[in-house]
């Protein structure tokens, strides 16, 4: 199974989905359009088109070059973005808990100490200087109402 | 002429010390996200929307659309000392214009940007001062087949010319489509929402392009170790020599219409206006093997165009209220928001808006003439902050201003998907353009269709009985059958590769 297969079949799925979920809304006539019609006709080209992507990559005459590359340009690639995505998602979770401005260290200080390779006192110094600074700027200064912690500042 | 007497009025208008000074801080602003890679204009004028809630409308129309035009100045420096795109739009001027630098000619290949940049960015004003309103009138004339019609046409030619698969780019602007459609629809019914009642007004769009363009491009970068190497040699001799103006004077004439006009189409006009017109001055050229190794028509003429473009963005937006482009969206979301309705009669009801901004862009685009040749010194600085320190900030901008859109934190994990999104779209080659561009038309162009069919009761021949519907479709399917011809299909193969 290659990259372009699973893309194809995928799309056909996802086609398929909407082509049942939209099915369940009114979809009226072509006299008074419901809301199920337009996204019933988007489905049926997505599946025509994906139907004709999967084709080609089962066929495999034109393959595009983008996908001949390897997944991940270098090993240590998976274990990096792994970690890009696991600073995000803790710290959209830290955010309503311990507020904006100490997740922002604890995800400045992650993504520098482990992704940017600086020293333990950079990273704390760089993680303090942003929290404090981005803290004025966006909830102080451009007042943007951030979600009240559970504990914390 | 009534022109001028309008432009004199705008002019009034643009003056005043706080225009004037909310228009220096959106150049300014936008000059520093152009320099700095990973932030766009769209994010940025987002993030500062609310700043702009206690303006009165022309103002902030004024600031906002600065940083607009503003950040295609700050993208080619960063191009040019750097080799890497500050904004997509400078992503040509990388290969002639970091060649330069390297020849020891950053001073004239930066001034050449500038001065590029300021004539194309002042003639595509003045284009659109001069075509804006007799388009509106025309406009008031579209029907819902026709609104239909030209969006079909706009998706089309952005599918046709972005890299890649046509099949593919068809495909992603049918998900981004789905991706439009979430939400309560014109007749009151909850679509594709899964019960999530932070979907019931849609997917916002600040954190679909978050996600897509910021979270899924540093995902990108972080995948390598990164050292970038600014280019460290004093630059001297900003001003471009006379054999310089000679070579560059025709690619800016031709880059200005080319922006211009391309800026009308849907989708990231900014970048493909700048591919476009570097092809043009390699094909134009007698001497095209200097290309790639430092000509200085192939900055001049991109740097002109996707200039030129930020004026050819205005005109659909302006005319049609149709945004063609994420930033247009976003502004079109900050005229909603302080209670102007951009369309055919914006001009009409609301001259001061329309006159005091096309002012306002004669006004920025000397300021930033300024801001980028004699202050180019704080900007080579601003570049010399290593990706290690850039990219927690980026990440953290991007999070601040997906929150911020809504103060939700559901958007953050829509932020958070369309990053992993984008990031597998690049691998498997879907570009993003055409799947954001679908979104933001979407609800658009199903109201177009929807009122279409009601109009004609049910019949659809109403798209093809219409003359200019017609015309257009006509033109739409055109684009798609060619394609179906392998001769045509390797020639866009061809120059698409060359680009």
């Amino acid at each position: 199974m290659n990259r372009e297969k699973i893309t194809g079949i995928f799309l056909l799925g996802l086609g398929l989905a909407v082509f049942l979920k939209s099915l369940t809304y009114p979809l009226g006539t072509f006299r008074r359009p419901g809301g199920g019609l337009f996204p019933l006709i988007a489905s049926v080209l997505l599946m025509g088109l994906s139907a004709l992507l999967t084709l080609q990559a089962f066929r495999e005459k034109e393959v595009d070059p983008s996908s001949q590359s390897a997944f991940f340009p270098e090993k240590a690639a998976p274990r990096r973005i792994l970690l890009g995505f696991a600073g995000l998602l803790a710290y959209r979770y830290l955010l309503p808990v311990i507020g904006f401005a100490a997740s922002t260290a604890v995800f400045i200080f992650f993504l520098s100490r482990f992704l940017g390779r600086y020293s333990w006192v950079m990273s704390v110094v760089f993680a303090a200087i942003t929290a404090v600074v981005s803290f004025y700027l966006f909830q102080v200064w451009l007042k943007i109402p951030m979600p009240r912690p559970y504990f914390g500042i | 002429m009534e022109v001028f007497q309008n432009i004199a009025t705008g002019f009034s208008i643009a003056i005043t010390p706080m225009n004037l000074v909310l228009c220096l801080v959106g150049c300014f602003v936008g000059t520093l996200i152009g320099v700095l890679p990973g932030i766009g204009p769209a994010a940025t004028i987002a993030l500062l929307l609310p700043v702009t809630f206690k303006l009165p409308p022309a103002t902030a129309i004024i600031m906002l659309s600065g940083i607009f035009y503003g950040a295609m100045y700050g993208g080619s420096t960063t191009a040019i000392l750097v080799n890497i795109p500050g904004e997509a739009a400078s992503a040509i001027t990388c290969i002639d214009g970091y060649q330069m630098a390297r020849r020891g000619r950053a001073g004239p290949a930066l001034g050449m940007a500038a001065f590029g940049s300021f004539m194309a960015g002042t003639l595509g004003v003045f284009l659109l001062m001069l075509i804006a309103p007799p388009v509106a009138e025309l406009a008031l004339k579209f029907g819902p087949p026709e609104i239909f019609a030209v969006m079909v046409l706009g998706l089309t030619i952005l599918s046709y010319l972005s890299s890649g698969s046509l099949i593919k780019a068809f495909t992603i602007a049918i998900v981004g489509l789905f991706v439009g459609m979430i939400g309560i629809d014109i007749a009151g019914i909850y679509r594709f929402t899964f019960g999530i009642p932070d979907f019931f007004d849609g997917i916002g769009l600040v954190p679909v392009l978050m996600g897509l363009f910021g979270v899924a491009e540093v995902l990108l970068n972080l995948e390598q170790i990164i050292t970038r190497q600014v280019f460290d040699t004093r630059i001297k001799g900003l001003l471009p020599s006379r054999e310089d103006w000679k070579c560059s004077a025709m690619p800016i004439l031709r880059g200005s219409f080319i922006g211009f006009f391309m800026g009308v189409i849907p989708g990231p006009s900014n970048t493909i206006s700048s591919f476009v017109s570097y092809a043009m001055e390699k094909r134009l050229s007698k001497t095209p093997e200097r290309f790639g190794k430092g000509a200085i028509e192939g900055v001049a003429g991109p740097e002109s165009a996707n200039n030129s473009a930020c004026a050819g963005n205005f005109i659909p937006v302006l005319t049609l209220g149709i945004p063609t482009s994420a930033v247009m969206a976003v502004i079109v979301g900050a005229f909603i928001i302080h209670g102007v309705t951009p369309g055919p009669l914006l001009i009409k009801n609301n001259p001061d808006i329309f006159w005091g901004t096309i002012a306002s862009m004669y006004i920025g685009n000397f300021m930033l003439l300024i801001l980028n040749l004699p202050l180019i010194g704080i900007w080579v600085r601003v570049l010399k902050v290593p990706y290690g320190i850039l990219f927690p900030l980026i990440l953290l901008f991007c999070f601040v201003g997906a929150y911020a859109n809504n103060n939700s934190l559901a958007e953050l994990n829509v932020m958070i998907f369309f990053g992993l999104v984008g990031y597998l779209m690049k691998k498997t080659g879907f570009e993003p353009a055409p799947l954001v561009m679908a979104y933001i038309l979407c609800p658009f162009l199903e109201e177009a269709f929807r009122q279409s069919l009601i109009k004609s009761h049910g019949d659809f021949s109403i798209f093809i009985k219409r003359p200019i519907s017609a015309a257009i479709l006509a033109l739409a399917a055109g684009i798609i059958v060619l394609n179906v011809f392998s001769g045509v299909k390797q020639r866009r193969k061809s120059l698409l590769e060359k680009i």
